[in-house]
């Protein structure tokens, strides 16, 4: 909305803003510090900074997350300009694969992919970097895919009429009108590798980051105060790095509105397929290792999962986890999507990206610290919310919330304002332009949101694991339990939930991805 | 401040859920008890049925992560406890939740207890199973190699065995961590030589156990036949052998007993419990031969309770372990900090 809008509507679209603060202070915010003033110390506050590893820790952590943000980012912008670009049947399949890995719980992919890599790539900084682009390109792609598809081509060939080069025009029209979605693209990929955990306790060798260190002192070590010292820091940082993030963030607000249709570019589609294959060669790589054992080919881990058989020791209700972690998905993303689309029509109508920033927070947080915080803060009647059923769900949500901003608003930022005005001019009410004028048009991007979420939510497996849980394994906790066995049996029904986890991840993916040209549409 | 508010916002979310569930309570007079346990804790289903008619308590089991997490999260929660009773507390652990005083002490008097088992558990907790974590061996691959097993941890340092042994980090695996325990048991005074020995030795550290049994171990794909396992381990290789093993043949894989430590796992009544007496029961039960006997085959444990008998299928298959590595949990809970450290600068 104009800044030149009456307070009344300026005071109403404030609201917007409210539920998802109250999330992210309520389920992040609040119980880390909670957390930290009940253990910390001035012992601990000090002290824990000399512990041996801290320093290398803090090194390793930065190292890692710059170069792992980069990497991904250059990495995701060929499939990104490519899915954007092209048509061809199969376009929601290659959207859908490409996400699958960020998706998946670490354990079942990572294991995939350490599989395959080379042996010469020993375990260390540049195979974390490597695992951390293959799970995170879906990120830029996602954030930068959508708006690219938004980019009349008609600003490149002009460019190129008058005598730019491919790159040139690539850099000076292409590039400013990405802007917005490449730094939220930078802005989570950068936090989802400085607080990985997963990846880099399978690959980092000797090496820790300081979300590591979290987990190591506060379970290892059961230095609790130590460890909320390290999730306090980890939080600050991260606050002023959103902070700070703030002022670079220019929402780039284009009045383009009209496109022409244009022609498949040949090269997307070939940049498309290559990208698929790359992303589906680990993904097939599990589903054999829920069909092979020994050199042969075999269905006892499928008919384990579909029979009544109880094997002991391997007692699995496949039918029971499924729905389970479907209701979950389903909860999470109808309280997902709502706070994010009033939160990105807030963002959009006060033109501040603060709120959504501090959104961001919780992607920057110690799931450790969470874990434990939210055990300490929801502790006493009528608040002890512990091992309550809807926990896991609503944490799902605020895991998914951050992504569902990142997909809707870039989209909205870009409604040209003149539409509204026009809907206002004619006399429509606040609401009344919003649900003619901006929902129509992100509807694609909320459908997209919803995928993201469900998936976000069936995948989910740190904040869920530390959570006191009432008879409510998930699909990746199964999948855990069973991989924590042995035994050939143990091994393909474990691979075999996780490839059952796969599939509703893509079938929620496809469901509910736009096509290309749905995506110029807008 | 903003904790108010924000807890009061989730309360009106969680409102009808909260209504609903205590007027469904306050309808019958029958306790329910709360089981915190580890992740893994899978009782066969229908078990505690035969307590619930005795007794009339319903019981329900609430897992709460890994060991080392339940623990975390005991130690925060002493007094104001997540449940009644917890569930698999181990030797290694045991001291810290004894340090913050999660447990309100009680030891079962049933028969049949191990008395050896007891004697570790402080006089807090109760012990409930035990089991071993050793160095496993891939039979055939070892074979190939015209190299015999090894039979000490001496022998994993020597270099017959260079570059052959996969090991859980002690730092981010419990299973590791045993692993580490088991050595300086073996040798309280030149663990540190052995592990500069192994390491010498190209011992392979990774994350997990998940990662060194079924990515780097030689029986499923990898490249090495020494990997830190379960005793139970080789068992599961038969049982769960896909395609099945023929009748009678060996076990795949096999232990090298020098090298198991044993976890003992406890269980005890969580201080803040309202229901001490009923959880008390509760604990009697799971010591009592009718529980202790659905453990085996579950859980891959052996059962505390010495009265409990064994299936066929359980002892065909699993060779005790008879003179275990074991350490009290008060040496370990003295110096276990410092001995990952230590760890941690000659291996990391």
């Amino acid at each position: 909305m104009p800044s030149s809008a009456d307070p009344a509507t300026a005071g109403r679209v404030r609201l917007f803003a409210v539920p998802g603060l109250v999330m992210v202070l309520a389920l992040v915010i609040v119980p880390v510090f909670a957390l930290a003033s009940r253990t910390i110390d001035s012992a601990s506050l000090f002290g824990v900074w000399s512990r041996p590893g801290i320093v290398d820790a803090i090194r390793f952590t930065v190292a890692e997350t710059i170069l792992s943000t980069l990497v991904t980012v250059v990495l995701g912008l060929a499939p990104a300009w490519a899915l954007s670009h092209h048509s061809m049947p199969g376009h929601r399949f290659a959207l859908a694969v490409t996400t699958v890995p960020f998706m998946l719980p670490t354990v079942v992919v990572g294991a995939a992919f350490l599989g395959l890599l080379p042996g010469s790539v020993e375990r260390g900084l540049v195979a974390v970097v490597v695992a951390h682009a293959y799970f995170n390109v879906a990120v830029v792609i996602r954030t930068v895919a959508p708006v690219w598809a938004t980019i009349d081509p008609m600003l490149v060939a002009a460019a190129r009429n008058l005598g730019a080069s491919r790159s040139r025009a690539f850099v000076s029209v292409t590039l400013p009108l990405l802007k917005p979605a490449l730094l939220s693209a930078v802005a989570i990929v950068g936090f989802m590798c400085a607080t990985s955990y997963g990846v880099v306790r399978m690959l980092g060798g000797g090496d820790a980051t300081l979300e590591v260190e979290v987990y190591r002192r506060a379970v290892l070590f059961g230095d609790i105060a130590g460890a909320s010292t390290l999730a306090v820091a980890q939080l600050v940082v991260a606050a002023i790095c959103l902070f700070v993030w703030v002022g670079k963030d220019r929402v780039v607000f284009t009045e383009s509105g009209h496109r022409s249709r244009r022609r498949d570019h040949p090269a997307a589609r070939v940049v498309a397929v290559i990208a698929t294959l790359i992303t589906a060669v680990p993904i097939v790589a599990l589903v054999l290792s829920s069909i092979r054992s020994r050199g042969h080919w075999t269905l006892a881990g499928w008919r384990l999962l579909t029979s009544d058989s109880d094997v002991p020791g391997l007692r699995v209700d496949l039918p029971d986890v499924l729905f389970r972690s479907l209701s979950f998905a389903a909860i999470a993303a109808a309280i997902a999507v709502p706070i994010g689309i009033a939160t990105s029509t807030f963002a959009a109508a006060a033109r501040r990206t603060i709120l959504d920033r501090v959104l961001l927070l919780p992607l920057g947080a110690s799931a450790v610290a969470v874990g434990l915080g939210i055990v300490i803060t929801y502790d006493s009647a009528p608040f002890d919310f512990r091992s309550s059923w809807w926990l896991p769900p609503v944490v799902h949500a605020v895991v998914a919330l951050p992504f569902v901003i990142r997909v809707i608003q870039p989209v909205q930022s870009r409604i040209p304002e003149h539409l509204r005005s026009a809907a206002a001019t004619l006399g429509a009410s606040p609401l009344r332009v919003w649900a003619t004028v901006d929902v129509p048009l992100i509807s694609g991007a909320i459908r997209t949101a919803v995928g993201l979420s469900l998936a976000i939510s069936l995948g989910e497996f740190g904040a869920t694991s530390f959570l006191t849980r009432n008879d409510s394994d998930t699909l990746p906790i199964t999948v855990e339990q069973l991989l924590g066995r042995s035994g050939d049996l143990a091994r393909l029904a474990g691979h075999g939930v996780a490839v059952v986890l796969l599939l509703v991840t893509l079938v929620a993916l496809a469901f509910t991805t736009r096509s290309r040209r749905s995506w110029s549409a807008s | 401040m903003k904790t108010g508010t924000s807890a009061l916002a989730l309360a009106t979310i969680a409102l009808a859920t909260t209504v609903a569930c205590s007027s469904d309570d306050a309808t019958k007079k029958d306790v329910t008890l709360t089981i915190v346990a580890y992740e893994s804790f899978t009782p066969p289903e229908g078990i505690f049925d035969a307590f619930t008619n005795e007794t009339g308590i319903s019981v329900r089991i609430v897992a709460a992560g890994d060991a080392g997490e339940m623990i975390a999260k005991a130690t925060l929660t002493a007094g104001n406890p997540e449940g009644d009773v917890m569930w698999g507390v181990d030797n290694t652990l045991l001291s810290r939740a004894l340090d913050a005083d999660v447990f309100d002490p009680y030891v079962s008097g049933v028969d049949g207890l191990d008395p050896d088992l007891v004697a570790t558990a402080a006089d807090v907790v109760t012990p409930v199973d035990y089991g071993d974590v050793c160095v496993n061996y891939d039979v055939e691959r070892l074979e190939q190699l015209g190299i015999d097993p090894p039979t000490s941890f001496d022998d994993l340092a020597s270099p017959e065995y260079r570059g052959l042994l996969v090991t859980p980090s002690a730092l981010t695996s419990s299973t590791g961590l045993a692993f580490l325990l088991g050595t300086i048991a073996d040798d309280p005074d030149g663990w540190q030589q052995t592990w500069r020995d192994l390491r010498d030795n190209d011992v392979l550290v990774v994350g997990g156990w998940y990662e060194a049994y079924y990515t780097e171990f030689s029986r499923y794909g990898g490249e090495r036949p020494l990997v830190v396992s379960y005793a139970s381990s080789p068992p599961a290789e038969i049982l769960f052998a896909d395609p099945p093993l023929p009748d009678g043949s060996p076990a795949p894989t096999a232990v090298v007993a020098s090298t198991c430590f044993r976890q003992i796992e406890y269980a005890g009544v969580l201080r803040g419990s309202k229901h001490v007496e009923e959880a008390r029961a509760l604990i009697d039960y799971l010591v009592s031969p009718i529980f202790q006997e659905s453990m085996p085959e579950s859980l891959f444990v052996f059962p505390a309770n010495e009265r409990a008998t064994l299936s066929d299928t359980f002892t065909t298959y699993v060779q005790p372990v008879t003179d275990p590595l074991v350490m009290e949990p008060a040496t370990i809970a003295a110096s276990r900090d410092a001995w990952l450290e230590e760890w941690d600068a000659i291996v990391g």
